[in-house]
This record gives structure tokens, sequence and C-alpha cells, in this order.
């Protein structure tokens, strides 16, 4: 199983899901046309990494997100749930930014998983 | 001001329609952080939408009103009347709706597992009225070949601190 690194783009986050420290860290912005399309290989990874022992820790810290791609992270965290691994979310949200804080609590409402929302500076 | 772009809407178009309003609102120093993301938000929402569901030329608008201190996004497609009977009578259920209920709508949608081809599952709606509080209007206007010209606007107004 090999890590995945995929730099930003203006309508994709930055990817680095890295088996070693067992983290999946999404950043920048998600704006795909097709989120199915880039997240695919991002959930198959998950579900593999899930399925070995260990705990897991997701860091989200998105600018932007279209509702498609968060479908898509919610198909992520749900993966993540189901397979019962210890596992630690961190939601990131900009100071002032109410609607990502109320999308982070949106997730932390639906997934059974411990969830932090953390506030960052701009 | 009014930006307004008409045609074919790709991913390309999309990209430098984004970028130009990220520009403007960037290089307005009246319009704050909080504000320009929510408006930033709105343009994806419309113009994947147009991306997504119209084949023909379609149109979108960008505009600031000096004097009702606002901004407006409009985005105007053909449908048809299949399509336009669903998109009234959602128009009508979240129009009908508080803040609060249409949070808990959006959750209950994001929660299903219905998903469209490109992974939206029909929040697109759901989303820009909750951006905008309820500012959102639509208006379908006659046009040719049994199909009807949608006109969807969303207003958004500064946001008091």
């Amino acid at each position: 199983m090999n890590n995945i690194f995929i730099p930003g783009t203006p309508k994709t986050p930055e990817v680095s899901f890295i088996v070693e420290a067992r983290t999946l860290s999404l950043s920048g912005r998600s704006i795909p046309e097709n989120s199915i399309e880039f997240y695919s290989a991002l959930i198959a990874w998950t579900d593999t990494l899930c399925s070995s022992e260990g705990g897991v820790e997701v860091n989200i810290n998105l600018e932007y997100f279209n509702t498609s791609s968060s479908k898509c992270l919610m198909d992520l965290l749900k993966r993540v749930e189901s397979s019962n691994v210890d596992a630690q979310v961190n939601w990131h949200y900009e100071e002032d930014d109410e609607d990502m804080l109320e999308a982070g609590e949106d997730y932390d409402a639906i997934i059974d998983l411990p969830f932090k929302l953390i506030v960052t500076g701009v | 001001m009014i930006f307004s772009y008409s045609g074919v809407f790709k991913e390309q178009t999309s990209a430098h329609i984004l970028s130009w309003i990220e520009r403007y609102l960037n290089s307005n120093p009246t319009v704050t952080r909080p504000e320009s993301k929510k408006i930033f938000r709105v343009a994806v929402e419309l113009i994947q939408n147009l991306i997504h569901h119209s084949s023909s030329d379609s149109l979108f608008i960008f505009s600031k009103s000096e004097t009702e201190n606002r901004f407006s996004l409009c985005s105007t497609n053909l449908v048809d009347t299949k399509q336009s009977d669903k998109l009234v009578s959602a128009l009508s259920a979240i129009k009908t709706i508080s803040d609060d209920e249409l949070r808990s709508l959006k959750k209950c949608v994001m929660d299903s597992e219905n998903r469209s081809v490109h992974g939206g599952g029909g929040m697109g709606l759901l989303e820009l009225a909750k951006l905008s509080n309820g500012n959102i209007e639509s208006e379908l206007l006659p046009s040719h070949n049994d199909k009807l010209l949608f006109c969807l606007s969303v207003h958004l107004k500064p946001i008091k601190a």
C-alpha cells in the first residue's frame, strides 16, 4: 500500500494520505465538476487502510467544497466509521466562516466518530 | 457591476468565470472574506448546475447593486416540462421552511445514499437557499419546442458583524 500525495489545484484539494502515520489529510478547495471521479481512489485507499490494525486520523482543512464533494466526504467518513477502527476527525475552519463551521457540526451530528472542530486564522 | 456569460458551460468555462469572480472579490476592499466565500460558493453551485443540467446555451450573471447593497447571481437554462415540475415543487418546498428545517433537510440529504452520476444528490438548491438565507427566486418562462427557460436568482446581502 502506497502513500498518496496529490498537489492541490484551483478545483481539487491537496491530498496527503500517509500509511505509516495512518493520517488522511485534505486541504485547499474541493470543487471538481465530477467529485466521484476524484474521490473514488481515495475512498478505496481508506477502505484498505481501515482494514489493517491501528487508529486513523482524518484532517479536513478545506476552504471551499461543493455539494458533490460534501457527499464524497460523507462517503469517506462513513467508511472509517463502519470499519470500527479508532479514529479521530479534525475539522478545520477559518474564523468567521460560519458555513464551514456549520458543515463540520453537521458531519459531527451524522457520523459517529470523535470529531474536533478546530478554528484557524485566515 | 455586471458580469455575464452566455454560451455552453464546460469545465474550462467554469474555471475562467470562477477565477474572474475570485479576482474581483479579492480586489474589492468592501467585501469581507466571509462574504466573499459565500458569494464564491453560490457561484460554484450555480455554474456547476449549468454544466451538469444544461446541454444548450445558458446564461450566468453576477452583479452588484449599489442601491440595494447586495450581490445577485443568476443562472438561466432551458429545461423540459418534466424537469420544471420537479424544480418548481423543490423550490416551493424550500421557500416555506425555516432555516433550522432547511439545515435538517440538508443533513438528511447528506446522509442519504442517493447520488447523481457526478456525485451530487439533490443538494444544490438546498445549499443555495441556505447560503442566501432563503433569498432565492425562480421563474419559468415560455421558450420553444416544449422547453421552458428556468431562471434562478440568488441574492446575498452583506454579513452583519
